[in-house]
């Protein structure tokens, strides 16, 4: 538990929250409270609650879906649109934590919390989501997921509103995590996501691929090697056993696994996926 | 085989809706004003001497009610094992000592009125230590140079075994049949291997859990998550100079216990403070203390030898040499090491010269302790894959071999009087044995043959992924023989309903309902008519406790015998009232009838208020105790149909299939569950479940987020089948055991499989990705 | 403090601290049928529904839903008049010693209500954050299998 003398705000507008934020030393945004509650800090003096404010959405908006601050994992694994960038992200945040925590765990409270084992973020940045936030000044900002993550910002100071996928025409992707159980923190998370470019002869090839995986050091990282092996590539078998040659990412050892485990096991996964990709590539013929 | 009317036959648990719709209570569940909470300062080292604790600044905060630790507590030696007296466990604990002996060891306790002023008070008390050398790897215990986990002179064994603490032995058993050496050397054929198997954790979903208070008259009342009431009442007792007289012990609804709640943990810390300070307390351990500070499975090192004719594979010679680590305590380290020879050396009991040379050592690690299986699960690690050794040099089919070597009914082993629970065992020639039709019927069920013939090409082929088949056969014991013992009290009512009041502690495994069971077949009348009251010392006669596979076994065997004096009396009050002699009577369905005339009848509650109202009044009621002189095994073959990815290291189980003979299931639902239960253990044991240890010896995977146990998500499929075996004559209605058996046996079943498919040993549990990969590159 | 919640289909005041989690202030409000097994949302034996949804219990500040509909295994019975996954449980041999029962019920009522006919996969997906020590959960997946035919046929 929490100190118990903390302090609760219901504000109901965003501009009411950040006026909190802003009068309040160390009193932070509550969402799920589930990140909150793992820190177990005693120095948290306040919570601002952000249930009241209208940050639960999943919309499709032009050529963007975006998902409001404070919805869950669950909602997002039901939301009743198919937009292939969603279904991506769908298949992420499905197989995180357990059903329990689904419910409760929040896309905003996700990108604050950040831990190394998160489900989402090899998805967000394969994506190139964007994201807007509140600053203390009210100032509302956008930027890139992976800007986000590079930027030294003070997180706890930002009021997440929103995360912002592009509609992605022609996606192929997959995502894979690897743990010991079912209802474990990932070792890491890879994420593949790439345009089927559709080539003279009825052939397809990968365009613009991203692959990233987080769990390593420097918490992500983007396998722009592989990208660029792969990019404009028909996928086949061969390729596949190429292009693990250019899969490399830096691992930390732990009790579970050791490092050079870790990347042997990236790359398995990877074949894996892009075996699982293959039907895609099967010559259609040119209509 | 004869048609029982309420036994063989799956009534429903009868807390089961109580429990399924939250009425049914834990320990934590219960309250009483004026409560005080507990909170345990652990030591933070894995060996230290406090040289100074100064518990002032804690007692100063406010809500601090008492501070518990050496320095006001009587250094009193016992055991935590919640066994029978005199403990075969070495009395080699103190409540608080000076020497703290593994990180997570108790320092001190702090009373207050909030159970946060009580953990914020831990941070209050002072402790200057003196940090020594810790003793993390129990396999240097031995060595002449190694830190001695208890130099103390005060700690002592109870019984007259070997317990040498001065070099780390806290036990050591030796048993030798026939001549190993001379037949080893005379064998053509030899194996030998060393098996290790990890620090595992229990986990019950419910934590350790007790809480006290005085009674209106002044007497102690525990409330405890305990499968051993009458043996916490003992202890405490003796450990607070408290009459067992002034002690009451309930046990109310347990959540789960597998061993980690035969241990005598939490009841001495709640009744202490209640005794000192006359107000109710509570003690429930968190997450991180169950997985630190209770009880784990002891590791093993097993070293196995076989000498055997390479055309037949008869073995000539067996050698084990198991060393096991207690950790800080020898809770249970002399017992589980002999059962770690006991459980499995009879099995093949055509081999006619075998030698076990068992060592327990002590270790700066948390303390082991009983654990489902108890030892067997260790032994069968080794014994299961060594003994697939020997049939795969020889050429031989698993299950051809087991069906041919195995022990069969009417046969004894040596082994059976060498190893008993520490000191001498018990002769026994086996009543039943129905291995070889778990072995038949598992065969046919699992398509033994078809797949392990499809398989043998698997281990030379160049395929990713290998398939491959492993069996595994076990016996394990019913209640220990001679020493246990169990009793039952039955008294009738006047709608015909029984009060059956016993001292065996149903912790979740539906002992309740098959005690009423037991006796609704005796007395043929509906189960729902006993009114089932398990575990108050003060209500209940003794029972030893859910322990060492017992309960259907021996305390149902005391109910039986206790319900066949209820139906005397029933009968001689009926014979008075029909005016015919006993003899000629008969019962069915709550009913005395006269057996020529069977519409001259007259029902229970009739009996009853005839007895209680109207001639020759008296209650009827009955008391039974019951001692066992054998220790029927249960036998069971497993099979496993696993898939090696040998790119990554993952083993996925395909199939699995568990066959066990438990003579007569009395509920088959619950015993299936029972097996259910400890199979997934058992594969999770095998697969994943280890204690990780930073440098100092602090546990690093103290909670379920790092110490991962299988979900709904993770469990393979998996196949349960009892035999339909011989009725045991010495169990109640023929009742063998049931609830220990089926964990010892996935890990070597896995491994075998693994063998079957790879060609290679996986010598270490578990059989994490990495190890399997550095198997597969092994010679 | 004393604030207003919502438990059971019913309003009341439940005394708590602002930095408490609702398992602790259920529990210690009498609401014993919510169990405590480790506080860290691994377990799921503290499981509520909030608003319909199984929730970790002791996952959640009980302050963010003191206006939310909070749901005990007991209120489960009144609400609905049914006992239909509890009786299930209980035939099955699926309730060993019972600990994590109160939170799978709840798990499996959340499931079923959204989804009436659910596949196996589906059942063990919906149980992945109840863990069960007893029962190797075979006996509770048929059992969610049984309560599914029976509320269908309702």
């Amino acid at each position: 538990m929490l100190n118990r003398e903390i302090k609760w705000y219901f504000p109901e507008t965003e501009e009411e929250a950040v006026a909190v934020k802003r009068e309040n030393v160390d009193t932070l945004y509550h969402a799920g409270g589930t990140g909150i509650l793992r820190t177990k800090s005693q120095k948290i003096k306040g919570l601002i609650d952000l249930s009241a404010l209208d940050l639960n959405y999943i919309k499709k908006e032009g050529n963007t879906i975006r998902i409001g601050a404070t919805s869950t994992y669950s909602q997002i694994c039901k939301t009743s649109l198919t937009e292939a960038s969603l279904q991506m992200l769908k298949g992420a945040v499905s197989r995180a934590g357990s059903t329990l925590l689904r419910n409760r765990i929040t896309m905003g409270g996700s990108l604050i919390d950040a831990p190394y084992w998160s489900d989402l973020f090899s998805t967000l940045l394969c994506l190139g989501a964007h994201l807007t936030y509140r600053r203390l000044d009210l100032t509302v900002e956008t930027c890139t997921v992976k800007e986000f993550l590079d930027r030294r910002l003070k997180k706890e100071n930002v009021l997440i509103r929103e995360v912002i996928l592009p509609v992605k025409e022609d996606l192929i992707f997959f995502v894979r995590r690897f743990t010991r159980v079912f209802f474990d923190y990932p070792v890491f998370n890879l994420a593949f996501c790439a345009k089927r470019v559709k080539k003279k002869g009825g052939e397809y090839a990968i365009g613009e691929p991203a692959i990233f995986v987080t769990g390593v050091k420097r918490f992500y990282r983007e396998l722009t090697e592989a990208e660029e092996f792969i990019n404009n590539n028909i996928v086949d078998s061969r390729l596949i056993e190429e292009c693990m040659k250019h899969v490399d990412a830096e691992f930390t050892p732990d009790r579970n696994f050791g490092a050079e485990y870790k990347l042997l096991m990236l790359k398995s996964l990877f074949k894996d996926g892009l075996e699982e990709l293959l039907p895609n590539f099967i010559k259609t013929g040119d209509q | 085989m004869k048609k029982y009317r309420h036994v063989k036959y799956s009534e429903q648990k009868i807390d089961a809706i109580s429990l399924a719709t939250g009425e049914a209570l834990f320990t934590d569940d219960f309250t009483k004003p004026d409560m005080l909470y507990l909170a345990v300062l652990r030591s933070p080292h894995a060996f230290a001497r406090i040289r100074e604790l100064d518990d002032s600044p804690a007692r100063e905060l406010d809500g601090v009610v008492e501070v518990f630790s050496h320095k006001n507590v009587p250094r009193v030696m016992f055991t935590t094992a919640g066994q029978g007296y005199p403990e075969p466990s070495p009395y080699d604990k103190a409540l608080f000592d000076t020497l703290v002996r593994f990180a997570g060891d108790e320092v001190a306790i702090v009373a207050a009125e909030t159970e946060e002023i009580a953990r914020e008070a831990l941070n209050l008390i002072r402790v200057d230590y003196e940090i020594l050398t810790p003793l993390l790897d129990y396999s240097k215990a031995l060595n002449e140079d190694a830190p001695i986990v208890h130099p103390e002179k005060d700690a002592k064994a109870m019984i007259p075994v070997p317990f040498h603490p001065e070099k780390n032995l806290a036990a050591e058993v030796n048993v030798e049949v026939g001549n190993f050496e001379r037949a080893y050397k005379n064998s053509s054929g030899k194996v030998e291997a060393t098996f290790t198997t990890p620090i595992t954790s229990h986990c019950p979903i419910e934590p350790h859990t007790a809480m006290a208070y005085m009674d209106e008259m002044a007497r102690l009342v525990i409330i405890s998550s305990t499968q051993v009431p009458f043996h916490v009442r003992r202890i405490v007792s003796r450990i607070l100079d408290i009459p067992p007289g002034k002690i009451r012990v309930i046990k109310p609804r347990i959540g789960g216990g597998f061993g980690a709640k035969q241990e005598i943990i939490v009841e001495p810390f709640v009744a202490l403070t209640t005794w000192r300070t006359g107000r109710p307390s509570r003690l429930r351990l968190s997450r991180k203390e169950v997985f630190t500070s209770t009880r784990t499975r002891h590791g093993f090192t097993i070293t196995m030898k076989a000498g055997f004719e390479p055309e037949d594979g008869k073995i000539n010679a067996l050698s084990m040499e198991a060393l096991e680590n207690t950790g800080a305590y020898g809770t249970h380290s002399l017992t589980v090491l002999s059962n770690s020879a006991s459980k499995t050396l009879p099995l093949l009991n055509k081999i006619e010269n075998i030698v076990f040379k068992g060592k327990a050592v002590y270790s700066n690690l948390p303390v082991a302790g009983a654990y489902r299986g108890y030892g067997a699960t260790q032994g069968y690690f080794a014994y299961g894959q060594l003994i697939d050794m020997v049939i795969g040099e020889s050429g031989g089919d698993p299950v051809e071999y087991y069906l041919k070597w195995c022990i069969k009914a009417g046969e004894g082993s040596p082994i059976f009087r060498a190893i008993g629970e520490g000191t001498e065992g018990v002769e026994m020639t086996l009543d039943t044995v129905g291995l070889p039709e778990c072995l038949k019927k598992g065969a046919d069920v699992f398509r033994w043959q078809e797949k392990r013939n499809r398989y043998s090409g698997e281990f030379n082929s160049g395929r990713r992924k290998k398939k491959g088949v492993g069996l595994v056969c076990m016996m394990q014991g019913s209640a220990i023989p001679k020493i246990d013992m169990a009793s039952a009290y039955m008294k009738m009512n006047e709608d015909g309903s029984f009060n059956l009041k016993v001292g065996a502690t149903d912790i979740g495994t539906g002992s309740d309902t098959i005690l009423a069971q037991i006796a609704a077949e005796v007395l043929d009348t509906s189960p729902d008519k006993f009114i089932v009251h398990s575990s108050d010392t003060d209500h209940t006669p003794f029972d030893t406790g859910a322990y060492a596979s017992s309960t259907t076994y021996l305390s149902g065997s005391a109910v039986k015998k206790c319900a066949e004096e209820i139906l005397k009396q029933i009968k001689k009050v009926g014979s008075e009232i029909l005016e015919v002699p006993e003899k000629e009577l008969d019962i069915r369905d709550g009913m005395v009838f006269v057996s020529d005339e069977p519409h001259r009848m007259i029902g229970y509650d009739e009996i009853c208020t005839y007895a209680m109202y109207q001639r020759s009044q008296f209650q009827i009621q009955a008391f039974a105790s019951h001692v066992a002189d054998k220790s029927p095994p249960p036998f069971a073959a497993h099979f496993a149909e696993i898939e090696v990815d040998t790119e990554t290291g993952l083993i996925r189980v395909l199939d699995y299939v568990a066959v066990t003979d438990c003579g007569t299931p009395i509920n088959p639902v619950l015993a299936e569950g029972q097996v259910e239960g400890a199979l997934i253990n058992g594969i999770s044991y095998a697969l994943i479940e280890d204690y990780h240890f930073n440098e100092k010896g602090a546990l690093l995977n103290n909670r379920f987020s790092r110490y991962k146990i299988f979900s709904a998500m993770d469990i393979p499929p998996v196949r349960v089948i009892l035999v339909d075996s011989e009725p045991d004559p010495t169990g109640p209605f023929g009742a063998k055991s049931i609830a220990e058996i089926a964990i010892n046996g996935p890990a070597p079943a896995i491994a075998n499989a693994f063998a079957h498919a790879t060609g290679k040993r996986l010598y270490k549990a578990p059989f994490t990705p990495e190890r399997v990969l550095s198997a597969l590159t092994s010679k | 403090m004393n604030t207003l919640f919502t438990v059971n289909g019913r309003k009341v005041r439940l005394s708590l601290h602002p930095g408490q989690t609702l398992l602790r202030v259920l529990r210690d409000n009498g609401y014993t049928e919510v169990k405590c097994g480790c506080e860290e949302g691994e377990c799921g034996s503290c499981t509520v529904l909030l608003d319909g949804e199984a929730v970790p219990s002791c996952q959640i500040l009980a302050m963010s839903v003191r206006n939310r509909e909070i749901t005990t295994v007991k209120g489960l019975m009144d609400m609905d008049g049914t006992s239909v996954i509890p009786e299930a449980f209980a035939e099955t041999g699926a309730v060993q010693c019972g600990f994590c029962t109160p939170g799978m019920v709840l798990s499996s009522y959340a499931l079923l209500k959204g989804n009436p006919a659910p596949s196996e996969e589906e059942i063990k997906l919906a149980l992945d954050g109840n863990i069960c020590r007893c029962t190797g959960y075979i006996k509770i997946i048929e059992a969610v299998k049984l309560a599914a035919v029976r509320m269908g046929k309702k």
